[in-house]
Parts: C-alpha cells; sequence; structure tokens
C-alpha cells in the first residue's frame, strides 16, 4: 500500500461524515417541524398524541441512519468504481477490530436507548398506548377505577357498543365524552376482530371469551374513524363507521335521547344483557 | 478417513464411514425437530389449563374425562423399555444386536398397539373439551412418530439380518435409531406425567 | 466419472413415459385422491359429531392424504423404502443417470434437484404474482368492482400463503441443493433421496392450496387465524394439508442440509473457510429444522379441530384461539428469518467478487446470522401487542424485537466494509446484491416502529405492516433471489443471460418496487387497514398510482422470463467456465458440472475470498496426491 493511498482513507471517512451531516441538518428539522405535526394518529386524545410522538421520534431517528447507509453506499458507487474496465482486485482488507467494536457499541446503544425509551413511554407516561391490554391491564392511568366503561361488541360484520353505567344501554354508534377517562372493554361473538378507532389511537383485538381493555382521554370533541383490523370474513372491509367525541352534557343528552327513541321498541325485548358470549356451541360454522 | 473417500465409488453410495456419521448426525437434528413438534402440544397443555377458558378444560360439566392409568403405566413402560433395549443393542456386538434391534422393536409395536386399545375404549372422545382434545392428539400423534420409529428399526433389523449395509453403517444406524428412541421416551414421560398425573 | 456406470438404454419417447415419474405420479395421485375422499366419507358414516356440519373434513382430508400417497408412490418413492425392509442394499446409481427426462422424476442428483427446484418453485411464484395483479386491480377502486369481496379474500389468502410456502425455499431449493455441496467440496447431500422427497413434496403442497379455489377458497389470509379458519370452508383443508406438506418439506431440507454442512465438508475446509452463502444456508437450516414442526403441530391441530371436532382453538368448548395465535407466531417469526437469512448469504457471497476484496468482517457476518439464528425464537409476540395477551410482556417483547436489529445491523457493517475502498464493478448480480441493501434498510427501519408498541399500536394490522414486509420479502429475498440467478445462471443452466434485458428487468424492477410499496407506509399511516377490498375514497389516489406501478412491476417479471427464454432455448450463449473471475469453489469445476462433481474430493488450500491477497495459493488442489488429516 503506498503513502497517497492510505492518506486518502481519512478522506473518504470525513468526506461521507460531512454530507452525511448536511443531509441530516437539512432532514431532521423537516421531520420535525414540517412532517411531525401531519404524522398520525393526530393529537385528538393523549394516546394519540403519545403515538404520534413516538412516530415523529423514530422517524427523526431512522431517517438519519438511513442517509448514513444511503451516503456510504452512493459515495462508494462514484469513488470506489472500477474505471479500469479490467478486473483489478482491491486492497485485501478483512476487517478491523476497531471499527467493529465501535459498531456494535453504537447500534446496541441505540437499540437499548429505543427500548427504555418505548417501555417508558408505554408504561409510565401513555398507560397502555390506546393498546388492548387484555382482562386485567397493567399500565393503568390514574384514576382507572372511575373510568367510564365502554363495552365494544364486535360480531360478523357489525360493531355494538354497550354503556353498563348508563343501564345498559346499547347503540350500534359510539358516542364517548371529552375529558373523560374512558374503558373500552372489546369482545367478540363469533371470530376475532379488531377494534380500530384510528383518530382515538385505539386499537385492541376483539377475542371471543375474551375483555380486552384499553384507556383512552379525549382532549377535544370531534369525528373518528372506526375500523376492523383484523382479518374477520367476507365484509371484513366494511365493517367501518364514524365515532364521535362529544362534549360531557352533549353525550348525556344523546344517550337520553337515543333511550327515548329506543323505549317504543325495548318494551317489547329482554332487558339488556350483561353476558356477551354464547352459550357453548360444539360447533359453529 | 480412509483413502476410499477420494475416489468415487461404483454405486454412487458414499463410504460407510461417511454415511454413518450422516445417520448420526441427522437421527440428533430429527429428534430435536420432533421434540419441537411435540413442544406444540406441551404448550397447548399447559395453556388451555391455565386459561381454562369458560371453565371447559376438565371436560363438559358433569363429564370430566379420565383416561385409564392401567393403560397408561403400560405404554410408558413400554416405550421405556424399547429405548432402554435400542440403546443396549447399539452397545451389544454385531452378532446379539439382531435380538435386542428385535425387541426394541415389538415393546414399540406393543406400545402402539397399547394406545390403539386405549383409544377403542377410552369412556370418552375429541370433543370433550380442552383436555380431551390435547390427550386425544397428543398421544394420537405420538403413537404415529412412534410407529414411524419402529419402521426404521425394522430396517435396522433387516439390515442386520441381510447383507444390506456395512457394519460400520449397521452399529451407526442402531446407535441413531436408539437415540431417536430416547427422545421420544423423555417426551412420553412428559406426556405420562402432564395428561395422567397433572391432568 | 466412474467407468462402472449403468449405459443409458435409448428408448422411444412413449415408452419412456411408462414408469416412476412425474405422470405416473399425477394420475396415481388424482386416483388417490377420489379413494380418499371415498374412503374419509365411509369412515365418517355413523359418526354423526363428524357430519354436525354441511361438509365431510375427514372426506377432505383422507382425500388429500391418498392423493400424496398416490403421488410419491408414483414417483418411486415407495421402492427404497420397501427395498430396506427386504434388506437390499443402497444404491443411488440408476437415479443419477439419464437424459433430461431425469428432471421429471425421483433424481437424486443434487444438481437435477437444484434445477427442479428452480423451475417448480419459479411457476409457483409467478402464479402468487399473478394473483397480486389481480388484488390491485381491485384496489383501483375504493369499493368492490373487479371481484366480489370473499374472492378478493381468497386472491389475498392464495398469493399470501403460495408466496410465504414457495419462497421459503426459494434460495435454498435451487441454490442451497446446488451449490452447497459444490462450495463444500462433497459430492452429493447427505440424503439424497430426502433430498429428492422435499422437492417433489412442493408440487403437490402447490397443486393442492391451489385446489382451495374449488373448494370455498382461502378467504382467511396466510396467517389462518383460528377461529375464522377453523369454521371456514372446504379449502381451510386444503390450506391446512398444503402447509402441513411443505412444513415437512422444509423440517427436511433443513436436516439434510444442515448434515450436510457439519459432515461432509472437504478435507481443508475448516469453518472459517466455509464460504458466507453456506453459514447462512446452515442458520436458516436450523430454523427449518426447529420452527417449521411447530407449524406442522399447528396445522395438525386445527385439522383435528374441524376434522374430529377436538376445540383446540375454540373458546365456546374450552379452547382459546390465543393459543393458535401463539403457536403460529412461534413458527412465524423464525419463518420471516427462513426468508431473510439466504438473502443475506447470497448478497454477501456475491459483494467481494464484484469489489474484487475481501468479505469484510466474515466473523461478524457468522455472528451476526448466528445471532439473529437465535434471537428469532424469543420474539413472537411482537405480533400481538395489541390482542389483549401477555399485556406485561410487551416490554420484553418490544426489547428482543430490538435487539435483533443488532446482528442485522452487522451484515450492513460487512457490505460496508467490503465496498470501502473497493474496485466496484456494477455487473448484475452485483446491481441486483446493492438494491437488497436499499429494500432491506427500508424494510428493516419501518420494522423498528412496529416493535415500539406505542407506534404499532398505530400501524398493527395496518397497510404499514404490508409494506415493510415486502420490504424484506420482496425487496430482500427476492432481490437476493434473482441476485443469485443472474450470478449462478451460467454455471447451473450453462447458457448466459441476455444483459441488456437483464439491465432491463433490474432498473424496471428495482424502481417500480419502491414506487410499488413506499406508498403504502402512507396508505397504512392514514388509516387503511390490510387485507380489505375496500377503502376509504380519500386513499384512491394513492391506491391507483400503487396498481399502475405494480402493473409495471409485474411487468419486469415478464422481461426476465423473456430473458430467460430467449437465452436457454434461443441464443444459447455457453457460458464460460468462470465468467465471473470469482474464486469460489463452484466456479472450478466444468460446465456442465459432472454427475459427481469433483473426479477426487479436493482438498482446501485458502479462503474463499482471499481477492487481492498477494501470493494467495490456488483455492483447492483437485488432484491431491498425498491424503492431509480430514479438514473438519
Ligand atoms: C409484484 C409484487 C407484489 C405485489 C404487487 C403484491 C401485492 C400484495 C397485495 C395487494 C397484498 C394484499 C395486502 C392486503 O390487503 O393485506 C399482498 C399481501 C401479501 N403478499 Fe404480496 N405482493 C407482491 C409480491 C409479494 C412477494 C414476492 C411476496 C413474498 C415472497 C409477497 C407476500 C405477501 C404476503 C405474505 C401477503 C400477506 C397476505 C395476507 O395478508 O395474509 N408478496 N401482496
Ligand atoms: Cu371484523
Ligand atoms: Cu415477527
Amino acid at each position: 500500500m503506498t503513502t497517497a493511498a492510505s492518506a486518502q482513507i481519512p478522506r473518504h471517512g470525513i468526506r461521507i461524515v460531512l454530507i452525511w451531516l448536511v443531509l441530516t441538518a437539512i432532514a431532521a428539522p423537516l421531520i420535525v417541524f414540517v412532517l411531525g405535526p401531519h404524522l398520525p394518529p393526530g393529537n385528538m386524545t393523549s394516546e394519540a398524541g403519545s403515538q404520534r410522538d413516538a412516530n415523529v421520534l423514530l422517524t427523526a431517528l431512522l431517517v438519519p441512519i438511513a442517509l448514513l447507509v444511503v451516503t456510504f453506499f452512493v459515495y462508494s458507487f462514484v469513488v470506489f468504481r472500477n474505471r479500469t474496465g479490467g478486473i483489478v482486485d482491491g486492497p485485501p482488507l478483512f476487517g478491523d477490530a476497531g471499527v467493529q467494536l465501535l459498531w456494535i457499541v453504537l447500534t446496541g446503544a441505540i437499540v437499548l436507548a429505543l427500548a427504555v425509551w418505548g417501555s417508558y413511554t408505554l408504561i409510565v407516561s401513555s398507560h397502555g398506548a390506546g393498546g388492548g391490554q387484555g382482562p386485567s391491564p397493567v399500565d393503568q392511568p390514574k384514576g382507572h377505577e372511575h373510568a367510564l366503561p365502554v363495552q365494544v361488541i364486535a360480531q360478523q360484520w357489525e360493531w355494538t357498543f354497550r354503556y353498563p353505567t348508563y343501564g345498559g344501554f346499547e347503540s350500534r354508534d359510539l358516542a364517548i365524552p371529552d375529558n373523560t377517562l374512558v374503558a373500552f372493554h372489546v369482545t367478540s361473538l363469533d371470530i376475532t376482530h379488531s377494534f380500530w378507532a384510528y383518530e382515538l389511537g385505539v386499537k385492541a383485538d376483539a377475542v371471543p371469551g375474551v375483555d380486552d381493555i384499553a384507556y383512552v382521554n379525549a382532549r377535544h370533541t370531534g369525528f373518528f374513524q372506526i375500523r376492523c383490523a383484523e382479518l374477520c370474513g367476507l365484509w371484513h372491509a366494511h365493517m367501518a363507521k364514524k365515532g364521535r367525541v362529544l362534549s360531557l352534557p352533549a353525550f348525556q343528552a344523546w344517550i337520553k335521547a337515543a333511550k327515548q327513541k329506543n323505549a317504543v321498541v325495548q318494551k317489547y325485548l329482554a332487558p339488556y344483557s350483561d353476558v356477551y358470549f354464547p352459550a357453548p356451541l360444539r360447533r359453529a360454522g | 478417513m480412509d483413502a476410499s473417500v477420494h475416489t468415487a465409488l461404483p454405486d454412487g453410495v458414499e463410504p460407510a464411514e461417511l454415511l454413518a456419521r450422516n445417520v448420526r448426525l441427522g437421527a440428533r437434528v430429527w429428534a430435536a425437530s420432533v421434540g419441537f413438534f411435540f413442544v406444540a402440544f406441551f404448550f397447548a397443555f399447559l395453556y388451555l389449563r391455565a386459561l381454562d377458558t369458560n371453565g371447559l378444560w376438565r371436560g363438559w360439566p358433569h363429564h370430566h374425562p379420565t383416561p385409564s392409568m392401567g393403560f397408561g403405566v403400560a405404554i410408558l413402560v413400554c416405550v421405556l423399555a424399547s429405548a432402554a433395549v435400542a440403546r443396549a443393542a447399539a452397545m451389544l456386538e454385531p452378532t446379539r444386536r439382531r435380538v435386542g434391534a428385535i425387541a426394541a422393536l415389538l415393546l414399540s409395536l406393543a406400545a402402539v398397539a397399547l394406545q390403539c386399545a386405549q383409544f377403542s375404549s377410552l369412556g370418552f372422545g375429541p370433543t370433550d373439551a380442552g383436555y380431551a382434545s390435547v390427550f386425544v392428539g397428543w398421544t394420537g400423534l405420538f403413537a404415529l412418530f412412534l410407529l414411524g420409529t419402529a419402521y426404521w428399526l425394522a430396517t435396522v433389523v433387516a439390515d442386520v439380518s441381510g447383507d444390506g449395509a456395512s457394519p460400520a453403517f449397521q452399529a451407526a444406524a442402531i446407535e441413531a435409531v436408539s437415540f431417536v428412541l430416547i427422545v421420544l421416551a423423555g417426551i412420553e414421560i412428559a406426556a405420562f406425567i402432564l395428561l395422567y398425573l397433572v391432568v | 466419472m466412474s467407468a462402472t456406470a449403468i449405459p443409458v438404454v435409448r428408448r422411444p419417447v412413449w415408452r419412456r413415459l411408462i414408469g416412476f415419474n412425474m405422470l405416473t405420479g399425477l394420475v396415481l395421485g388424482i386416483a388417490g385422491w377420489f379413494l380418499g375422499a371415498w374412503v374419509g366419507g365411509q369412515i365418517a358414516v355413523g359418526h354423526d359429531y363428524l357430519l354436525g356440519t354441511d361438509q365431510n373434513d375427514v372426506g377432505a382430508f383422507v382425500g388429500y392424504l391418498f392423493a400424496v400417497i398416490g403421488w410419491l408412490v408414483g414417483l418411486g418413492f415407495a421402492n427404497y423404502p420397501i427395498g430396506r425392509l427386504l434388506g437390499r442394499p443402497p444404491t443411488l446409481r440408476h437415479h443419477e443417470l439419464g437424459g433430461w427426462t431425469r428432471y421429471f422424476r425421483l433424481c437424486t442428483d443434487h444438481k437435477v434437484v437444484g434445477i427442479q427446484y428452480l423451475f417448480g418453485v419459479g411457476i409457483f411464484f409467478f402464479i402468487g404474482g399473478l394473483n397480486a395483479m389481480l388484488m390491485r386491480t381491485e384496489l383501483l377502486r375504493p369499493i368492490e368492482k373487479a371481484w366480489p369481496s370473499g374472492q378478493y379474500l381468497t386472491l389475498v389468502g392464495l398469493h399470501g400463503t403460495m408466496m410465504i410456502m414457495m419462497t421459503s425455499a426459494f434460495i435454498l431449493g435451487p441454490f442451497g441443493n446446488y451449490f452447497v455441496p459444490l462450495m463444500i467440496g462433497a459430492r452429493r447431500m447427505a440424503f439424497p433421496r430426502v433430498e429428492a422427497l422435499t422437492f417433489w413434496l412442493t408440487p403437490a403442497a402447490g397443486l393442492i392450496l391451489m385446489s382451495a379455489i374449488a373448494f370455498g377458497g382461502l378467504p382467511f389470509g396466510w396467517t389462518g387465524y383460528a377461529p375464522l379458519a377453523v369454521e371456514g370452508r372446504g379449502g381451510v383443508d386444503a390450506y391446512v394439508t398444503a402447509f402441513i406438506l411443505i412444513a415437512i418439506s422444509l423440517t427436511l431440507v433443513g436436516l439434510n442440509l444442515l448434515v450436510t454442512i457439519v459432515t461432509m465438508r472437504a478435507p481443508g475446509m475448516t469453518w472459517t473457510r466455509l464460504p458466507i452463502f453456506v453459514w447462512g444456508v446452515l442458520a436458516t437450516s436450523v430454523l427449518m429444522a426447529l420452527a417449521a414442526p411447530v407449524l406442522v403441530a399447528t396445522m395438525t391441530m386445527v385439522l383435528m379441530d374441524r376434522a374430529a371436532n377436538t376445540s383446540y382453538f375454540l373458546a365456546s368448548a374450552g379452547g382459546s384461539p390465543y393459543l393458535y395465535e401463539n403457536l403460529f407466531w412461534f413458527f412465524g417469526h423464525p419463518e420471516v428469518y427462513i426468508l431473510a437469512l439466504p438473502g443475506f448469504g447470497i448478497v454477501l457471497e456475491i459483494l467481494p467478487v464484484f469489489t474484487r476484496k475481501p468479505l469484510w468482517g466474515y466473523r461478524l457476518a457468522v455472528a451476526g446470522m448466528v445471532g439473529v439464528m437465535l434471537l428469532s425464537f424469543m420474539v413472537w409476540q411482537h405480533h400481538l401487542f395489541v390482542s389483549g395477551m401477555n399485556a406485561g410482556l410487551r416490554p420484553f417483547y418490544m426489547l428482543t424485537t430490538e435487539l435483533i436489529s443488532i446482528p442485522t445491523g452487522f451484515i450492513f457493517l460487512n457490505a460496508m466494509g467490503t465496498l470501502w475502498r473497493a474496485q466496484i464493478r456494477f455487473t448484475v448480480p452485483m446491481l441486483f446484491a446493492l438494491a437488497f441493501f436499499f429494500n432491506f434498510l427500508i424494510g428493516g427501519l419501518s420494522g423498528v416502529f412496529l416493535s415500539d408498541v406505542p407506534s404499532d399500536v398505530t400501524t398493527h394490522g395496518s397497510y404499514f405492516v404490508m409494506a415493510h414486509f415486502h420490504y424484506t420479502i420482496m425487496g430482500g429475498l427476492v432481490f437476493a433471489f434473482f441476485g443469485a440467478v443472474y450470478y449462478w445462471l451460467p454455471k447451473m443452466l450453462g447458457v448466459v443471460l441476455n444483459e441488456t434485458l437483464a439491465k432491463i428487468h433490474f432498473w424496471l424492477m428495482f424502481v417500480f418496487f419502491n414506487l410499488t410499496f413506499m406508498p403504502l407506509f402512507a396508505a397504512g399511516f392514514l388509516g387503511m387497514p390490510r387485507r380489505v377490498s375496500a377503502y376509504a375514497p380519500h386513499l384512491q389516489v394513492l391506491n391507483d398510482f400503487v396498481s399502475v406501478s405494480a402493473f409495471v412491476l409485474g411487468f419486469s417479471m415478464l422481461v426476465f422470463l423473456a430473458n430467460l427464454v430467449w437465452s436457454l432455448v434461443f441464443a444459447r450463449i455457453p457460458a464460460a467456465e468462470n465468467p465471473w473471475a470469482s474464486r469460489g469453489l463452484e466456479w472450478q469445476v466444468p460446465t456442465p458440472v459432472p454427475v459427481e462433481n469433483f473426479e477426487r474430493i479436493p482438498v482446501i488450500r485458502s479462503g474463499p475470498y482471499e481477492y487481492g491477497v498477494p501470493n494467495a495459493p490456488a483455492v483447492a488442489d483437485f488432484t491431491p496426491a498425498a491424503l492431509p488429516a480430514a479438514g473438519s
């Protein structure tokens, strides 16, 4: 190896880092300030907000990593191309323990930091982040004993919503009050569905025989999309509807009005059930 | 390694020494695969038992399946004995190997036969909820694997009787079968503890 | 080649059709299916709990069982086991010789099996791709227009299952079987008959899977979650049988390659001289041998739930859908690394050849592959973060999942080190290998979103996931596969592929792959769930763009096909023995490769990547005079 060649080595490295720094300096603010506020699922609930923060932070962290790798590759393509047209051997470099160690330490540090940060946001700052936690939730927000329970009952291919604290009132429309902690109890009558309230930042599988609990606290009123996020058969794509976040008085008025409207029919029907599982079947289908 | 490794053999078969190594290692990998297969049933047992969905793990109300302990013990004994005999046969000198292999084969077949007998007088069926499902699936598939291993043992017996394979290969083959049988015996012990004792 | 070869008798074509071959297998397979369906019906009669529904699953399963038996017997797989019971000595010779008919029957030559795999799996890959085109046609409109929703979902299931099943052996099947013995200096695989069996199970699985179309389809995706699939129509029986067959095949592929690599390396082929591709194969083999049996067990439970009315997965009878999800993903996550690891092996094998440099950080690459292999058994519940099971374990699975990016990162460092101050030649295999890194970078980094629970609550079950795994599987595995095709086909088929067409293929595929799947991250972020035949109208522009890109992507595959046909059938330019001037052992043998590969087992003298090393000895000594001690 000539001295000229070895003198070039640091120059390549410095150039790559400089290009990368410039690109990152451009990309990072764009991600945080321009793209960030538009990243899903918005800011309607504190849970949705925590998911958006996670998405912003991950994008802002991962895009520079991608840029570093891409910069390195593209730089190599341009600079380390074989220009002779023939077959020329490169320098026999078999590896460098220092570089490898540095890489392991760096990636290891990033990964551990991500895992710690992810666990922290999941458990401490967002209390389950709107995800379904099963029948005995571990990440409970303060005051969860007083949360408004709303049961979400999935079946092929419709949602029913039930308000146990309002006399077991049932509805095919979902509304929740704002600035109130709501506990969704998601279950299914037939097969596995998944309750996805996009703007609320709630996703919880609806599994037969399971009470899957997810907490949410809406910050302001508005509409949100409901989807089924687990393939459930023929009309899976059509288990979509719109839900509403209402102010507390509007919410109570809505329930009252709906109850009155239903009363005509309701008196001929059995009282609302509090058990949501069919009698054991030997085989369904 | 002898010189024959380096020249092609006329019938396209690798040297006996290499075949012996292959069958020994192959048996170990296969045993690991079989182990992971039954891990699924092991897990199913513990998982369904712990969940006890709708209180139906032990069966429908007033109908709790209980397989007969006599059959269970008999099957366990046959499987353990088969593995032990096969293992011993692997260590015997060539002339006595044949007897050992035949004995192990018969014991394995006896276990399969006992399992069939138990099924025909079980007193419950696959439809009797959680435990019954795991019981029927685990024991049934175990019998199937045992039958397959019995076939392998039978080829070993055939080898020892005829002139099908070289002595080096025969020794390796019976050692290999015995290894798989030992792993199966381990699985059977787990099955016995869970399916008959823990329930 | 040995002098005692059996003389090949030339017989008329019609005569050659009779005997143990694919045709006989098909005939006996179909006959077996009818017989089995009848037998199954007889079994079920009188057991009313078996006939409690509108279909007889016992008949379906026994039918498939007999069909598979007929197929294998027709191919001649029963002859050897029966012969063994009668104490006949094993011989392989008559299974290795013969002309083109070898490709249509049981052949134990690993090179024939490799080519059988290449075309067999390739055909199913194209069928799966066709399904994708049909799906993208439907998604041009936000509401069902082209297909009713049931048919659309069957397309999703067929595409997904076909792709997963076939691409699991996409690299180990053709290239593992063909090149591992050549690369380690062996004459054949450890278990040549098992090797033939693994291939011939594959078309059986593919055909049985496709038979689902006739029995109600498979509208439940490739994951076949219980209880949806357990309660589904007859197509489920096809899905279950096909998955069991392919999983048996994968288990045996893993076992066979693992044993071959451990025991059959030539003298001097030490563990540190093993080509990195072989290391990738080795790590994948371990995953296959351990994970695929769990799939067999899981599918057997579905089979029993359907045919014998057990209740593993039915909550209403003491079972649990969670059991299925756990078991499926305990197999399923190692499965995704079964798809990824061979790709790592291929690209790291290709890079040194076209940078004319040693593989940078060989030991790190090996550590990366082994690390991925071990960790992949510990992450499966990241698919179940919002399922409501074990919420307390989510931080653990978040950690293990993110840990996997450390060994995966090693592979990137290897690539970067190898490119450093290299002499890069942009040949077609090199282009595919480099594209692999770009795609896998995006696929891998998008996976970090999915591993972070708060972020996963947004993205789980959405098109974001769909884009993520297409980036890793299609962008990773399939790009690596085509890299391998362009790299090794000259040795396998003995012809040169047209380079212009190859470059058109590459650029179309690379550009339109990214244009197809990059926008789908956005679709997922905007709230589009997976597996839907209808979506919110405001997503139509995005979806139309994706569909059009997907069609061009599909067209690029036709360019490849055209190239293959042109080069193989019409141009037929013979390939040089070592066109890339590679140091790999597989390139030092003549083209076409003789039946037993090496006249004498070579003695390995140096590593495969010692480019630029002054006075590096030749890779191997092919006519060793004296025998050194065994190298392993
Ligand atoms: C031309 C290239 C391809 C296109 C346009 C394409 C398109 C699609 C589409 C539209 C879906 C349905 C997504 C959904 O609704 O959830 C899908 C699913 C899937 N694709 Fe592809 N695909 C392509 C290639 C591949 C390849 C090469 C593989 C694997 C080797 C693959 C594996 C899968 C799997 C596993 C699924 C999931 C099926 C399920 O949800 O159960 N695809 N693909
Ligand atoms: Cu649904
Ligand atoms: Cu996974």
